[in-house]
């Protein structure tokens, strides 16, 4: 009996943080979803208004599409990159430790620090990036000139001005940067494969590839799925490096993206039901893409416990 | 070493061919290379002058210039190079007279005399007649004006500004060579100052103001966080009590909640509390648990050996007392995870303090650091980047120290898999 009081007593704090800072949030924010509603007025009933008004929003429709954009992007280059960089890792038997120290650095540069470094980074004038492609467009610049002396100095390549002219793959360099801790769990991962399945494979005669096809990404199938979603998650969220590289949302709204776009409806036009009908479709757009995640590796994963 | 540390292959763990490895070891030093670039750009950018800053092509060791005035050699900032003849003239009379000023070497006239500038309201006007002057040194053109180099922001900063010493120096006594700038550093903390705009509410509001709040913030966090989490994860794992498995199930759900759905509710409940303007949003809910540290912490107990927390209770141990004397000493590891992770993410926290706090005096570290963007005539960017690496610092450090416990922590992320 003692353990039954002192297990709830014990659960109080989270019983009690969970409801008022996660549920009680979330479930208002679904009935706030249906009201009119700003900080200096009680929520005023409006039905469906507010999801009736999204749809014809054209803003919503580009952030939307910038949203997606984004997130597949960098959820498939996460994937590719991470799982790349750990088989790599799991090639060598020196230097593992040093180099995921080094890959897992980005991790822990604050997100404001990152996002102004990669800013001057994307510099159109003196930034590194554009240092460092300078010399090749150069290179093209006089092979052009070879071919036809009579091109024109505004012909000329040069580097572009990133955060304008690629907005997306300045985020998408930028948060690529980030994968050093996914890349160590799947490192993690792989020497959790049993040596047995490879050794099988091996009197089989498989080659490096196929066994890499048909042993090592089988076997480590789960935790791919667990980091995409959570990379899902992740990405549909990201505020902070968009809100500070593209405080104007970027050139025609190209980097304005979901997140924003609730932050600004709520606190700068101060629109609270229109902002939590807004972070319900987001959280939606959570579910389909996990739900699409789930339904593209129903056949792939391998659970082997299971 | 464990057998596990021996296996290693692409696909086998077996031995592979040398040339393999070593492919494998340059793809890896590749991609070292591009992910350290950045921060060795932040470094880099951080320690020069600023018209190094803005070189073509980007440049990456800090250089200063060198020149000798007066006779001593001095780092020099490189104001101009002349485009016509010019000299250095002392005007013998007038309201300049004994100033040395660099002029035009033909608005010395054939008498010796020249039409002197000063200073009045603020703006540089001619005088009514022209003064005799003596000609101290000519200044060729392609010679280059430079001028004595000083912090921005030292001690006695006017005086600074007053008294920096200048001189025309052709190119070839100009000498470049490498030199870091620290200096800049303190410049940045002075930055955050919000120089400018000194009235006293902003200007009060500097560095160890926002170090001390973002520190403040951290660990109320840290000790809240680890306190209830433990209890919580405690519970999760020996204890029963009703509920307990849908609030587990609850505990994983929250989990996939993002932050920005569930912003403005939150905003409002914090509001309802009264806490909007105060750091109670950013640390008070640490001490109610947090979904992840609690699951880790839940994990990691699982794994503990049952027998000790049976001969604790026989003994007579209250569950508190199990905690204290049988649950944290074996669980060190875990906790210090959970508490390296809450205070890094504190540290980080951009989000939360913009959404909550109002009042520059309660600034963290993130929001002050914000402040190097949009200031009148751009972003400062060596400053940008020293304040940056400060802010850095700390977290990489506190990472390098505590690289195994980091490191199992990260792993453990992947479990739920």
């Amino acid at each position: 009996m003692q353990r039954r009081s002192a297990g709830l007593l014990f659960a109080m704090p989270w019983i009690v943080g969970i409801t008022v800072f996660s549920l009680y949030p979330f479930l208002s924010s679904f009935y706030y979803s249906f009201t009119n509603f700003s900080v200096l007025q009680p929520p005023v009933w409006v039905g469906l208004d507010n999801f009736s008004a999204i749809a014809k929003d054209a803003v919503f429709w580009q952030v939307l599409r910038n949203t997606l954009a984004l997130s597949v992007l960098c959820i498939l280059g996460s994937i590719v990159i991470s799982l790349g960089l750990a088989l790599t890792m799991n090639a060598v038997t020196r230097g593992q430790t040093l180099y995921s120290v080094i890959f897992y650095l980005p991790h822990l540069i604050p997100t404001v620090v990152s996002a102004i470094v990669w800013m001057w980074i994307f510099n159109a004038q003196c930034g590194l990036l554009n240092g460092l492609i300078n010399p090749a467009l150069e290179l093209g610049n006089s092979v052009r000139k070879s071919f036809n002396p009579a091109l024109s100095p505004d012909a000329l390549w040069s580097g572009p001005d990133w955060r304008s002219a690629w907005p997306l793959s300045c985020l998408f360099m930028l948060s690529m940067w980030g994968v050093g801790q996914t890349a160590f769990i799947y490192l993690a991962k792989l020497k959790d494969v049993p040596e047995e399945l490879y050794e099988a494979a091996e009197i089989d005669g498989a080659s490096m590839w196929q066994k890499i096809r048909h042993v090592t990404l089988p076997m480590i199938s789960p935790i791919i799925l667990f980091n995409t979603i959570m990379g899902i998650i992740g990405i549909m969220q990201m505020f902070t490096e968009p809100f500070l590289i593209f405080p104007d949302g970027g050139t025609d709204r190209s980097a304005y993206f979901l997140p924003q776009y609730i932050y600004d409806t709520a606190f700068n036009y101060m629109r609270m039901g229109y902002a939590s009908a807004l972070s319900w479709i987001l959280f939606v757009m959570i579910l389909l893409l996990t739900a699409l995640a789930f339904r593209i590796s129903r056949d792939r994963v391998y659970y082997a416990g299971a | 070493m464990s057998e596990k540390d021996n296996k290693s292959g692409f696909g086998s763990r077996h031995a592979q061919s040398p040339a393999l490895t070593g492919a494998a070891h340059l793809v890896l030093l590749t991609a070292c290379t591009l992910f350290l670039l950045p921060l060795l750009w932040m470094a880099s950018t951080s320690l020069k002058p600023l018209d190094q800053t803005m070189s073509l092509p980007p440049t990456w060791i800090p250089r200063a210039n060198l020149a000798a005035i007066n006779g001593t050699r001095m780092i020099v900032v490189k104001e101009e190079q002349l485009q016509e003849d010019r000299v250095i003239v002392v005007p013998q009379a007038g309201r300049v007279k004994g100033e040395r000023r660099l002029i035009a070497k033909s608005e010395v006239d054939a008498s010796g005399k020249a039409l002197m500038k000063f200073l009045r309201a603020g703006r540089e006007v001619y005088e009514e007649t022209p003064v005799p002057v003596t000609i101290v040194k000519e200044c060729p053109k392609g010679y280059w004006y430079v001028k004595e180099w000083a912090p921005e922001f030292s001690a006695d900063r006017e005086k600074s500004k007053t008294e920096l010493q200048w001189d025309c120096v052709p190119e070839s006594a100009l000498s470049n060579e490498p030199h870091l700038f620290w200096a800049n550093y303190n410049s940045a903390l002075e930055r955050m100052r919000g120089v400018g705009n000194e009235s006293t509410a902003w200007y009060a509001a500097g560095f160890p103001r926002y170090l001390a709040n973002t520190l403040w913030i951290c660990i109320l966090s840290v000790i809240g966080s680890v306190a209830a989490c433990t209890l919580v994860a405690y519970s999760f794992a020996f204890l029963e009590f009703p509920g307990r498995n849908l609030l587990f199930v609850l505990t994983l759900a929250v989990m996939m909640i993002p932050f920005p759905a569930i912003m403005v509710p939150l905003y409002n409940v914090f509001r309802s509390f009264g806490w909007i303007g105060s750091f109670k949003p950013l640390w008070v809910p640490a001490w109610f648990g947090g979904a992840f540290f609690i699951f880790l912490l839940r994990q990691f107990f699982l794994g503990l050996p049952k027998d000790l927390l049976d001969a604790a209770r026989i003994d007579g141990c209250s569950e508190l007392e199990i905690v204290w004397h049988v649950i944290v000493p074996l669980s060190r590891p875990a906790l210090a995870m959970v508490a390296l992770f809450q205070f890094i993410g504190s540290w980080k926290d951009f989000m939360g303090p913009m959404v909550y706090i109002q009042d520059k005096s309660q600034f963290t570290l993130s929001l002050g650091l914000q402040g190097f963007f949009s200031q009148q005539g751009g972003t400062p960017w060596h400053y940008a980047m020293a304040a940056g690496m400060m802010f850095s610092a700390p977290l990489i450090v506190l990472f390098l120290l505590a690289r195994k416990t980091f490191m199992r922590g990260i792993a453990m992320t992947g479990m739920k898999g």
